[in-house]
């Protein structure tokens, strides 16, 4: 039984045995801290599954803006400690592309500041990114088709399940943030002026 | 039938029952009288509507234990489950302040009471010979074991990631990770570098805490976690991971505030807070007075700031004057050379006129801008400053407002307490003014050991603790951050 | 336009009169140097919209976050950073916040297209001040500011 969570976008949470079992998302952008232990909860009781019967966690890791992302993978990680499970991380974009075909694709999302997270996959493979880019250079990307649309629990169960069939390694549970937080060290103010 | 508490006013009633029921072994109505105000006693009686039955229990906060000293029900009432009632309701009490065990004498002879106290888990562990005097009588020495709640404490609300596990008032661990050193080059706490440090540290915080206190997650009976206030990307982190136990473990989870936190830090330091008490929390921050009449009832906030926190004029002050940050160690080491009394900088917030608004609100904006004049006028005319003086001077300011303020508050509300809390409380002079202060105007200063005053994890779980000791509901999985949280929100449903 | 503020009542007076010409989505860019009442004027601005909390200085934070009706009430202080403040780093929910920016003096020019700057004139020791307001942007086009005086 695996438990997928995202906070990439809004909120959510699925149950997979080898079919999704159930799937809870709540859509507001800025409820993250509040919905994420029901969302879990809701999805556990919708499935029929209790805690202990969970055999592994994924988790989206982004790229996504920051706050919100955190929440979903502070959740992930404290709850897969808590019981012992095996917690696996996965990209976003890649969840996204998987859901989609074999086709080429350009999946991307929003990344606020007018720009646009986004990678390019041909065959169900990742080419390019995870990388940041402006709505200008979407055109770079002649022949993949554009795919955009936000992430979810549901998206990132369907990706684990197929990547561990492939061995692929879902072990990196570092944050993809792609921008660093731009404060810019300052040099000693002026007092006046 | 009423149970409340004893007063002087019922000592005679006492005192009847006492002669009758213990005639030469009775306690001296001095006695009696001394017993109902001594520190950590709990003296309740019963009422149908007289007093029928009274009973003692002594806690010991610091040995996390209690001792039942008396219980006596009138004779023409006994057999009516009385005697049952006090003991609960004692029982109730212990649990609540956080003992551990619970010990009583009680004569050899006196079967039902024996066989009362063996229905409650009391167990005998000694026999003491002739114990009983005039009459020569045994006594068997029972011990009641109490199991506190073992509560998980998260806290994120700034800089410090922290875990803190307690058994009820009992401290078992304490882990701590702080993100400062990626802060110094930013001249401050960035929000987001906070929040980052916050998710990398979590694991590995959570682990230290279990391996410190030697218990397994599955062990821990409540989660708490400080929801408010604070910065509410790095709060976020936290409530993330808080739920995400509760939801692992199939535990309440107990939502806190940050600041009644850090009183709640002081029942870690004795096994009990002394209440009423005021509480002076000064932090990079946060910088407010508090009086605190009950931990989880009653928090008032007399007075903050209404501009800089404390920790954050130093910062500033520390800039001006060509320091790193963090501010507050680096003024200090400048002051230690210098002249408090060189260079007079204002009080904010002191004057007669501010009083009648601001009586308990501090302002160090004032404070910051008049040390900037001082330091660009000297620049303008091209004199020397002496660092080391200003330093001193600015820190003798800073104090001297968070000191006289914490006084007036004592003395206004007739409470000869002061607790201290928050990373500002690392600054020795103000340690030591306090002392001198409190010394003087015969005020009981409380400060707990360092670990326990900068935000730390333990802090949350003592105040969860509390919360679970005295019965309350936990909270929903459905709180948020909130980064504005008021002291009178201790608990967010 | 330009107020002649006498005492830092007068500076909190004017946040408050500022206050029932903001409605969520709007950027206000607060100038001046230390001690001008930058956190004075937002402090009635808070005032004026029964903001949640105690405004506070939020140096140490970055940005405080007021409940506020209709939305929230963001106070950013920009004084630690240098270049171009990415409030968007802040997740701040700007369609339903008022947004303060103190320090503000160096950049968002091209960030909104709409907002209105206040900047505060310290010349004189004592509590007198200037504040010199200018709108930026459709968004002020039609409004009157002369309520402010």
């Amino acid at each position: 039984m695996l438990l997928s969570i995202d906070t990439s976008h809004g909120t959510s949470a699925a149950v997979f045995a080898d079919e999704c079992l159930s799937f809870v998302a709540i859509d507001d952008l800025f409820t993250h801290a509040e919905s994420i232990g029901l969302a879990i909860e809701q999805a556990l009781q919708q499935a029929d599954v209790s805690v202990e019967q969970l055999t592994a966690v994924a988790v989206g890791r982004g790229p996504a803006p920051y706050t919100g992302l955190r929440v979903g993978m502070a959740a992930a990680t404290s709850l897969s400690k808590a019981r012992s499970l095996p917690l696996y991380g996965v990209i976003t974009l890649d969840a996204i592309a998987n859901s989609i075909s074999d086709k080429d694709l350009l999946v991307v999302t929003d990344a606020k500041r007018k720009e646009l997270f986004a990678a390019t996959y041909k065959a169900g493979n990742r080419l390019l990114g995870p990388m940041l880019i402006t709505a200008e250079e979407l055109t770079n990307y002649p022949g993949f088709e554009l795919i955009q649309q936000p992430c979810n629990a549901k998206l990132i169960g369907q990706y684990v399940k197929k990547a561990l069939q492939l061995g692929v390694d879902l072990s990196d549970l570092s944050a993809l943030y792609l921008r660093s937080p731009d404060v810019t060290p300052s040099p000693g103010k002026k007092v006046s002026g | 039938m009423d149970l409340r508490i004893l007063s002087q006013s019922d000592l005679s009633a006492i005192m009847q029952i006492e002669t009758a029921l213990f005639g030469s072994e009775a306690w001296s109505e001095e006695t009696m009288s001394s017993e109902l105000i001594t520190p950590h006693s709990y003296y309740i009686g019963v009422f149908d509507p007289s007093l029928v039955g009274y009973a003692g229990l002594r806690l010991a906060p610091a040995d996390f234990a209690a001792d039942v000293l008396t219980i006596g029900v009138a004779a023409s009432k006994q057999g009516k489950g009385i005697g049952r009632r006090l003991m609960d309701a004692l029982l109730l009490h212990a649990k609540r302040q956080g003992a551990e065990q619970v010990f009583l004498e009680v004569k050899e002879s006196n079967a039902s009471a024996i066989s009362l106290y063996k229905s409650l888990g009391f167990e005998q562990i000694d026999l003491r010979k002739r114990y009983y005097q005039p009459s020569g009588e045994n006594a068997v020495v029972m011990k009641l074991v109490i199991q506190q709640p073992i509560v998980l404490g998260i806290e994120s609300s700034c800089d410090e990631t922290g875990v803190g596990i307690v058994r009820g008032n009992r401290l078992l661990a304490n882990a701590l990770h702080s993100s400062m050193t990626e802060h110094a080059k930013y001249g401050g706490v960035v929000p987001e570098v906070a929040a980052r440090a916050h998710l990398e540290a979590l694991s590995p915080t959570l682990g230290q805490a279990l391996l410190d206190a030697g218990i397994k997650i599955e062990q821990v009976d409540a989660i708490a976690v400080a929801n408010g206030p604070g910065l509410a990307g790095a709060l976020m982190v936290g409530i993330g991971a808080a739920k995400g136990l509760a939801v692992a473990t199939n535990k309440p989870i107990y939502a806190v505030n940050h600041l009644v936190g850090h009183i709640g830090a002081d029942v870690l330091e004795k096994g009990s807070v002394e209440l009423p008490t005021i509480a002076l929390l000064v932090s990079g921050g946060h910088t407010s007075l508090l009086l605190v009449r009950d931990l989880l009832d009653d928090v008032v906030l007399l007075g903050e700031t209404i501009d800089d926190a404390a920790g954050e004029a130093f910062d500033k002050v520390a800039r001006l004057l060509g320091l790193p940050y963090p501010g507050g160690p680096q003024i200090d080491k400048q002051a230690a050379t210098g002249d408090p009394k060189a260079i007079k900088f204002p009080r904010g917030l002191m004057l007669p006129k501010d009083l009648a608004e601001h009586k308990y609100n501090f302002s160090f904006s004032g404070l910051k801008t008049a040390v900037a004049r001082y330091v660009e006028k000297a620049e303008l005319e091209g004199t020397e400053i002496s660092k080391a003086d200003v330093a001193a001077s600015f820190r003798e300011a800073v104090i001297d407002v968070l000191l006289t303020k914490a006084i007036w508050a004592c003395e206004e509300y007739k409470i000869p307490r002061l607790l201290l809390g928050g990373g500002v409380v690392a600054n020795a002079r103000l340690r030591d003014e306090a002392q001198r202060r409190c010394d003087a105007a015969g005020i009981e200063l409380r400060i707990p050991r360092f670990s326990l005053c900068t935000d730390n994890g333990a802090m949350i779980a003592a105040l969860g603790a509390q919360l679970v000791m005295a019965g309350r509901k936990p909270s929903g999985l459905g709180f948020g951050a909130e980064s504005t949280l008021s002291v009178t929100t201790i608990q967010t449903p | 336009m330009k107020i002649n503020i006498k005492s830092a009542e007068e500076m909190e007076q004017l946040g408050s009169k500022l206050a029932a010409l903001l409605s969520p989505g709007d950027l206000v860019l607060l100038a001046g140097p230390l001690g001008a009442g930058k956190t004075t004027l937002t402090r009635g601005i808070g005032r004026g919209l029964s903001a949640e909390g105690t405004i506070q200085s939020p140096t140490f934070v970055l940005a405080r976050t007021h409940r506020i009706k209709g939305g929230k009430l963001v106070h950013v202080d920009a004084y630690r950073l240098s270049s171009a403040v990415e409030l968007d780093d802040l997740d701040i929910d700007f369609e339903n916040s008022i947004v303060i920016v103190e320090w503000a003096r160096d950049f968002l020019a091209g960030y909104s297209e709409n907002y209105l700057t206040l900047e505060i004139d310290r010349s004189s020791d004592d509590e007198s001040r200037v504040v010199t307001v200018q709108p930026v942007g459709s968004r002020w086009k039609e409004v009157s500011l002369a309520s402010l005086n």
